[in-house]
């Protein structure tokens, strides 16, 4: 994940405000994109819900020297507040406008495929595929085990590879 | 990180396939993406390959509003004054019923009254309710009344806490009302989500391909009967469509083997169970759909926080004629068709993840009249 090394913020307190503009500029946009594909098409509410999610995990960390745990605590609060938030089915209208149309469709179907996917699933999927983040931390998020977290990662990835090529053979 | 686990550009050539079928031990995964996140070579070769797991990854370089960094800051510190602000302190109790009390003094004055019969505080759904009894003689019109509920309602919503509103009529015309503030009803509703309760094994073996059985195709599934016709393993439910059976840990792993050895490996074999943690040694239930590619089963999966199970299945007994099977995960039952639809609604309503495995239009379905009988698979979220 870009930025996950944050060895240059060195010893932190919340207080430091250089460190949390560092922090909120190396996570801001990642966690923006999660909570998107997690509520749907409604960037408003993913932008109240991003901006809330660090003020909260800022305000309650004892301490930033951990950047994991950080992280962790970060993006289990803004997977609660998605999981509150109502869910608005994707637009067609897509983000990469400018990309060439096979790409585009392409990147469509897989959208349309994880609208099809219960809110956990989506959720695991985007943790582990768009984050990259470990099975580790992932169970740290869920509150489950790792196991667990890796068994129901790759169902969910079964689920979405079946609704994709249930849209490519026109029955999504 | 250590130096061993750091990749080089061949490294990634090498790991490419595993990384993208996810089978990397979790150093080499994130030493794999470290690399990557650092070489824009590396970067451009990952992700030329179409993978959906790519994809998904490619999905994440939508760009956030540019002001997003400035606006957490701006909260942040707003965040922090209001700590540091002088305290008079108003509870959050005292303050909805400082509120409420502003709000219903008109009413009195403008003379509604309250039934004479006192009415129990109703239960809190899951969104806030404010009771206002209106009496037999308003001094208002019921319109103006209602109006005035949807204000206080409107009020509640925006408070974001669920309310009881007891109202209690005195000799002397004077009312009491006491809010109370059922604040940690919402976290437990989170902490339920967040936790997964296992459900019971959930299988959907498809035993044939084609309308007209092949021989291996009529075998499989007789394999399967025959694998759970066994000792230490009960049948709680059997149709033609739909197998339940109940066994221990290891009796279950030995009708799996036997399963992968008839069909030369598990591919006819789906696993849809939402969490897995089979103990050899506890007994387990497992739910067993028979498929065939050209005829459906009705069959549908609710996924669900568990506290919207017990409304589901009350929906589910309104809107059925007849229950056939129920247990903690699944019910089955009987109803008509022109039924369906409303119950569908309804349970999409409810908001619910809801999804079909029926195999639509298919001609069974079609020619089927009276009663279809169908499947609800419900699990946690």
């Amino acid at each position: 994940m870009p930025g996950r090394d944050c060895s240059d913020i060195g010893r932190s307190t919340p207080d430091n405000e250089g460190t949390v503009k560092l922090l909120a500029e190396q996570y801001q946009q990642r966690i923006f994109a999660l909570v998107l594909y997690l509520i749907g098409d409604d960037r408003d509410k993913a932008y109240d819900i991003t901006a809330s999610s660090f003020v909260e995990a800022l305000s309650t960390a004892p301490s930033l020297e951990d950047k994991n745990a950080f992280l962790v605590r970060l993006i289990r609060i803004a997977i609660e507040k998605s999981r509150d938030a109502k869910i608005i089915p994707f637009s067609e209208e897509t983000d990469f406008a400018d990309f060439p149309p096979e790409r585009k469709n392409s990147l469509l179907m897989v959208k349309k495929a994880l609208q099809a996917l219960t809110f956990n699933e989506k959720a695991l999927l985007l943790l582990r595929d768009q984050l990259h983040l470990s099975y580790r931390e992932i169970s740290a998020i869920f509150r489950m085990s790792e196991g667990d977290a890796r068994i129901q990662t790759v169902r969910a990835r079964i689920r979405i590879r079946r609704k994709v090529e249930e849209i490519l053979s026109g029955g999504g | 990180m250590e130096d061993n686990l750091n990749m080089t550009c061949s490294d990634i050539r090498k790991k490419l396939k595993a990384f993208l079928d996810d089978l990397l031990a979790e150093d080499e995964y994130q030493a794999f993406v470290a690399h990557v996140d650092h070489c824009k070579e590396c970067n451009d070769y990952v992700r030329k390959i179409g993978s959906i797991s790519n994809q998904l990854w490619e999905l994440g370089d939508i760009k956030a509003p540019s002001d997003l960094a400035s606006t957490i800051l701006f909260r942040l510190k707003q965040a922090e004054q209001e700590i540091r602000k002088p305290k008079f302190v108003i509870s959050k109790k005292l303050g909805i019923g400082i509120l409420v009390v502003a709000l219903t003094v008109p009413l009195i004055f403008l003379g509604v009254y309250h039934l004479k019969s006192r009415k129990r505080p109703q239960d809190v759904g899951e969104t806030p309710t404010i009771e206002v009894h209106v009496g037999r003689k308003p001094a208002i019109s019921r319109r103006e009344a209602e109006s005035l509920l949807g204000e206080l309602k409107g009020i509640a919503a925006r408070l974001g806490v669920s309310k009881k509103e007891k109202a209690v009529e005195s000799d002397t015309g004077r009312e009491e009302e006491a809010i109370e503030e059922d604040a940690g009803r919402t976290t437990p509703v989170r902490k339920e989500a967040l936790l997964l309760v296992p459900k019971p094994l959930h299988w959907h073996f498809l035993y044939a391909k084609e309308r007209n059985l092949k021989r291996e195709e009529a075998q499989r599934k007789a394999g399967l009967t025959n694998a759970v016709n066994s000792p230490g393993i009960i049948t709680d439910y059997q149709t033609e469509s739909l197998l339940v059976f109940t066994a221990k840990g290891e009796k279950i792993e030995n009708v799996l083997e036997k399963i992968i050895l008839m069909s030369s490996g598990s591919s006819f074999l789906r696993d849809y169970t939402p969490m897995v943690s089979v103990d050899p040694n506890q007994e387990h239930r497992v739910s067993v759909y028979f498929e065939k590619e050209t005829a459906s089963v009705r069959h549908w999966h609710a996924t669900c926080v568990p506290s919207q199970e017990q409304r589901l299945l009350d929906v589910i007994r309104e809107e059925s004629g007849r229950i056939n099977y129920e247990s903690e995960e699944l019910i089955v039952f009987s109803i008509s068709k022109d039924a369906i639809k409303k119950l569908k609604a309804r349970i999409l309503a409810m908001r619910i993840d809801f999804s079909e495995f029926d195999y639509a239009e298919s001609k069974e379905g079609r020619l089927q009249s009276g009663p279809v009988e169908i499947s609800v698979y419900i699990s946690n979220r």
